[in-house]
């Protein structure tokens, strides 16, 4: 599949590129995030305006 | 939801070396919540690939609450773009792994449109809590065991993915050797 993909997009010269290994060691478990809260009712006005512009 | 940060600028530039007209694609779900990929993260995207010489022909934002990967909802969005997709470089999708994909089989299978699709996030498995506190607790492996484990995924939560805890490298105190200030997940 990936190789057919990257023939129909011209790009088989990549495939010829070697990949260095992932360092799997570096993903400890179990992984965490902290992220700035969304602003959740202005997200919901926004659904609210975009679904109401499908015609839903 | 599906844990996600921004993968670096030049990581995302150095995919697009060559391309000139790009498409941005977002996510109404698991990207907006952890800004990797929401209507404001695109706007920004946009402007900072238009700085380093890039036409953005398009950008797709979905509102929260509309996941890329379900695509009875996004296809509705894909659709209102179909021209500056069609005429574009590339793809970048600001979204995780699998709303790539389906974005990728959407145009390919729905459209017969081939195009080249790259993430600028990398997902960090299915994580529950917030509004800004997240932690990993699903692989999605397929055999879930929780019923047998009490609840607690010894594939996520034990450092070395142990099933039939605690190893040999727990110490006296019943610690876990990977970090010293947890109990072995085994205990």
């Amino acid at each position: 599949m990936i190789y057919e993909r990257a023939e129909q997009l011209g790009e088989l010269d990549k495939l010829l590129k070697m990949i260095e290994p992932h360092h799997w060691s570096k993903a400890v478990r179990p992984r965490s995030l902290e992220v700035e809260p969304l602003e959740l009712l202005e997200e919901l006005k926004g659904t609210k305006k975009a679904i109401e512009s499908l015609g839903v | 939801m599906n844990a996600q940060v921004r993968k670096p600028f030049e990581e995302v530039l150095g995919y697009l070396e060559g391309k000139k007209k790009i498409v941005l694609m977002g996510c109404g779900g698991c990207a907006t919540i952890f800004h990797t990929g929401g209507i404001r993260d695109v706007e920004e995207m946009g402007e900072k690939l238009t700085k380093e010489g890039k036409q953005i022909l398009g950008k797709i934002g979905l509102p929260f609450g509309i996941f890329t990967c379900y695509l009875p909802m996004s296809s509705m969005f894909l659709n209102e773009h179909r021209k500056e997709i069609e005429e574009c470089d590339a793809i970048v999708m600001m979204a995780c792994g699998d709303g790539a994909q389906a974005v990728r089989g959407y145009l390919e299978d729905e459209w017969g449109i081939v195009k080249p699709i790259y993430p600028s996030n990398d997902a960090l498995g299915f994580s529950s809590g917030g509004p800004s506190d997240f932690k990993e607790e699903c692989q999605a492996c397929g055999e879930c065991e929780l019923g047998k484990t009490f609840g607690i995924c010894p594939f996520v939560q034990c450092p070395k993915g142990l099933l039939n805890g605690p190893c040999g490298g727990t110490t006296v105190d019943g610690k876990c050797e990977v970090d010293l200030l947890e109990t072995a997940l085994g205990l």
